[in-house]
């Protein structure tokens, strides 16, 4: 069997996401400009038989609007930024190695202002390492079968390399 | 599914975000339709029906220059505005009269004589402090186009006058003030 080498992270990745980040930051101020606009132009043409109406309107161009800022900026943006400076960190850190069989578990857990991730374990006979591994990388793990060296920073896998059966 | 686990999550902003901006766009569609109690003459009235835009319209077409805005508020209004105490004009049916008598001022000479065909309503002392402005005998009234004087379902049908808010900016002659145009939206009305 031959020797792959899966890297999890990867700097071009992390600029990418970086980049993402720049024009959904962008995007959500050119549509909190088109809301505040709508805002200010139902405003402008309030008279006094259309001002329910009128309020109505900018309430919910308000309320609506702000939602979908909220959902943008504390789900798509805070989430892209974790996984920066996590990428980051990994990419940084020093790099620890266990051999053994894989486990990867089921259960996704978040840190709180951090990445989520899936409980996993190394096993190498009676020797059992947890590791932790970034859920958005659990896919490219999935085919992973026999024995593995998993290099992890700071208990995250950051890479992993299929062993040679035969040595 | 992680859309909904995400606002669920964060929950207490977006019910925050509603609130505040709900509050914010009040606070503006008051500065924008709204103005000091010195630049507005404002109407109460106590009755169960009244098309409050179209009667301001007629108003202000004769309001005089140094006020903005007429308003028109039936008493329900009271409840969400700054309280009755704040207007400058009230229409009141007779049997609640008693209740808000003393926040009004005494009509005047000049003002008795000009309407003592139309009906006066004089206090205990016998002092003249409104006039009337619907009939219920005969159903005649001021601004019937825009006002239902009739009464709601299970209450007798009963007359209405029109009184001046003893502390009002706009009382004129009648209560000292420097403006009078309270007395000049009353003479639209009693003229509609």
């Amino acid at each position: 069997m031959e020797k792959q080498i899966i890297e999890l992270y990867a700097e071009r990745e992390a600029e990418r996401l970086k980049l993402a980040n720049r024009i959904w930051i962008a995007a959500v101020s050119v549509f909190c400009v088109a809301c505040l606009a709508v805002c200010i132009t139902l405003c402008c043409l309030v008279n006094v038989r259309n001002v329910q109406q009128m309020m109505i309107a900018v309430m919910c161009t308000a309320v609506v609007g702000g939602w979908l800022v909220i959902y943008v900026c504390t789900s798509i943006i805070a989430e892209n930024r974790h996984e920066v400076i996590h990428a980051k960190n990994m990419l940084d850190g020093e790099r620890v190695e266990h051999e053994g069989y894989l486990s990867i578990g089921t259960q996704r857990l978040r840190i709180i202002g951090s990445i989520t991730f899936v409980k996993s374990t190394v096993t190498d006979g009676d020797k059992s390492e947890n590791i932790k591994i970034n859920a958005l990388k659990v896919k490219k793990l999935k085919n992973i079968k026999g024995r593995v060296k998993v290099y992890t920073v700071h208990g995250y896998a950051v890479a992993l390399e299929t062993c040679d059966e035969n040595n | 599914m992680r859309i909904i686990k995400n606002i669920f999550s964060k929950f207490y902003l977006y019910v925050l975000w509603a609130m505040l901006s709900l509050l914010f766009v009040g606070w503006i569609f008051t500065l924008i339709t709204d103005t000091t109690p010195k630049n507005k003459v404002t109407l109460y009235a106590d009755v169960s029906k009244i098309e409050d835009i179209e009667l301001r319209l007629e108003l202000e077409k004769s309001k005089p220059e140094d006020i903005k805005m007429v308003k028109v508020h039936p008493f329900s209004y009271v409840a969400f505005g700054s309280g009755i105490v704040g207007g400058d004009i009230y229409l009141v049916k007779e049997s609640d009269i008693a209740d808000y008598v003393s926040s009004f001022c005494a009509l005047g000479e000049e003002l008795t004589a000009r309407y003592a065909d139309r009906g006066i309503y004089y206090n205990e002392e016998g002092a003249a402090y409104g006039i009337k402005v619907y009939d219920c005998k005969t159903s005649i009234g001021c601004a019937t186009e825009y006002i239902n004087y009739l009464p709601v379902v299970g209450e007798e049908a009963q007359d209405y006058y029109l009184f001046f808010n003893k502390d009002s900016l706009h009382g004129g002659t009648l209560n000292g003030a420097k403006s009078s145009a309270a007395l000049t939206v009353a003479y639209a009305f009693l003229g509609l």
